[in-house]
């Protein structure tokens, strides 16, 4: 069936409406004791962790030390962090510190920006050009419309080795509008095609988005890097320690994050402006702009769901642990009017596939043949 | 006598037949002359009436809003304090039905409801006078010229730049937590999707 024709098209939304009824009619006791059961898993990570790192010694420690503290970052910055601030957990009283808007995210972005960028504009505008901010992540070129500059050529060392191992550390740039000024100054067209704030209007707004990036960057650094070595050293242990297990855990905790979130999009064809009245449109554009791909259980978790793309836009606010099933349906729902339901049979597949589009839209359009 | 012959030709209208007519008169009047008023009334179409032992029994067909608690406000609307003492909800298998025990004439307060063969529609009407965003410490006062807007369109007017997205309810950017009082429209659990929802009691608290 094509939506296409205007009784299939509401037929396509009344199915995908469907299953958004279904599970929120079946909201309860199974998500509040998931949500619980993560954050208890987090902290366990958390304890064994920083343990580890605090008072073991040796490198075999440090190893577990690593890798637990950065399940818990991990779970803390997707699968809880992520996922609250979508607002999945908002309809249980019995949660108020999973509530979007209460929620304390244990990574370096301001809640409140990232809120209004990643729910009320990437997820609107998916892949739409110029207003879709996910499409740059600052200055990347990721589709032959944008205008090309000399910047773009180093893109990929630039991500991969830059900005990558700290890209939690610049969301605030992307959210808080603090990049209009770098592309301004540096790219010969400016900020042309680029998705742009009005923050930077007021300069009252302006003051205050300051002092947020500040207070959220300051608060994990405070932690990370000077509270807890300082607790180890003062207790008799090695600061440089905890100081490094911590800096490596940061850092393979972005690297997870900037692979996750980027392998996830892309899709080459460009939105045209959403026009949300038209729900079968809007419905089609998410599932067309999103790409999933198969993952293990516990990849599934690390990436906080984010591996069931598709369904994470058409449902941003349906819990995430029921992304799979959900997925089932959709992926049915698709098959019968003809809709295109990207999917990659696994990470790596994802990861190659974008980074070949950040390689090729390195180069201007008429030398990229 | 002199009385009998001048009443006579009034009681050829019967009462009911006036006063359906004085209802759906003012109803076609609230509609067209007063559109504002439409989102704080709740309709609920009396599809008969039916005299028992115990009273007489309006059934009706509940629309999507009807709940008992605003069925209260229709009632002290409509029938006035005395008669919503004993007033009864129940709830068959083919709709719903309150009754009124012992009455057996429908002259009720306001002579706004009247007993009719025929299907009419009775106005609920649910004040919402203030709304108040918790978080921002900000409130708005609802009247005419504001009581056909949604909960974010309130808020923008309270002077607070409220998180919003797709305004359909799709996206979940707007959604605010119920803390007190009720609301109409989208909600799921405590979660309001203030782009879809009203206010529909006298106080809403909202946070977030």
């Amino acid at each position: 069936m094509d939506i296409a024709n205007e009784k299939n098209a509401k037929h396509f939304v009344s199915r995908i409406d469907q299953v958004r009824r279904n599970h929120q009619a079946n909201f309860g006791h199974r998500d509040i004791s998931y949500i619980k059961k993560i954050r208890t898993r987090s902290r366990s990570y958390e304890v064994l962790g920083r343990s580890l790192l605090w008072g073991g010694h040796g490198p075999i420690s440090f190893f577990f030390g690593v890798i637990t503290l950065f399940l818990h970052r991990n779970l803390e910055a997707v699968e809880i962090g992520h996922n609250c601030l979508h607002g999945q957990y908002d309809s249980f009283e019995e949660l108020p510190e999973f509530h979007s808007r209460n929620f304390r995210w244990k990574a370096p972005i301001d809640e409140e920006g990232w809120r209004r960028e990643h729910n009320g504009i990437h997820h609107v505008q998916t892949n739409v050009y110029g207003i879709d901010p996910d499409l740059n992540h600052g200055f990347l070129r990721t589709n032959s419309t944008l205008p090309w500059n000399k910047w773009h050529y180093f893109q990929v060392p630039l991500y991969l080795f830059y900005f990558y191992p700290q890209i939690m550390y610049k969301f605030n740039a992307q959210n808080l509008g603090f990049n209009e000024g770098f592309r301004a100054s540096q790219f010969p067209d400016g900020n042309s095609g680029y998705a742009q704030y009005p923050y930077e209007k007021n300069p009252a707004d302006r003051k205050n988005v300051v002092s947020r990036n500040l207070i959220s960057i300051s608060r994990i650094l405070a932690k990370e890097y000077v509270c807890f070595p300082l607790l180890a050293f003062l207790t008799g242990f090695s600061a440089m320690r905890v100081l490094a297990g911590n800096f490596i855990v940061d850092v393979l905790n972005n690297y997870w994050m900037a692979f996750t979130l980027q392998s996830s999009h892309f899709t080459q064809d460009l939105q045209s402006f959403q026009d949300t009245k038209k729900k079968s449109v809007w419905y089609k554009c998410q599932v067309e702009s999103s790409i999933n791909f198969e993952a293990s259980k516990l990849i599934t978790l690390m990436c906080g769901h984010v591996n069931y793309q598709v369904e994470h836009h058409l449902f941003p606010d349906i819990p995430s642990h029921r992304y799979p099933e959900i997925s089932v349906e959709v992926k049915d729902i698709c098959r019968e009017f003809n809709i295109k339901y990207n999917s990659h049979s696994n990470w790596g597949v994802a990861i190659f596939n974008y980074l070949k589009v950040f390689v090729k839209y390195s180069f201007p359009n008429d030398r990229r043949a | 006598m002199l009385n009998r012959l001048i009443s006579y030709p009034f009681s050829f209208f019967s009462r009911s037949a006036i006063h359906t007519l004085c209802f759906n008169t003012y109803n076609v009047f609230t509609r067209t002359l007063f559109p504002m008023f439409w989102c704080f009334e709740t309709q609920i179409l009396i599809t008969g009436t039916n005299k028992s032992k115990e009273g007489i029994s309006y059934s009706f067909i509940p629309n999507q809003f009807w709940d008992e608690k605003s069925a209260s406000g229709f009632i002290d609307l409509e029938v006035g304090i005395e008669e919503k003492e004993r007033i009864r909800f129940e709830q068959n298998g083919k709709g719903y039905y309150f009754i009124l025990p012992g009455s057996t004439d429908i002259n009720l307060v306001n002579n706004q409801i009247c007993k009719v063969d025929g299907p009419f529609q009775a106005l609920l009407k649910v004040d919402a006078s203030t709304v108040y965003f918790k978080r921002f410490n900000k409130e708005v006062i609802i009247d005419n010229k504001n009581n056909r807007k949604t909960i974010l369109e309130l808020a923008e007017e309270a002077g607070i730049n409220p998180e919003k997205g797709c305004e359909r309810g799709l996206c979940g950017t707007c959604k605010m937590v119920l803390h007190e009082g009720e609301v109409k429209g989208k909600t799921v659990g405590v979660a309001v999707y203030c782009c879809q929802s009203f206010p529909s009691s006298n106080r809403v608290v909202l946070g977030g």
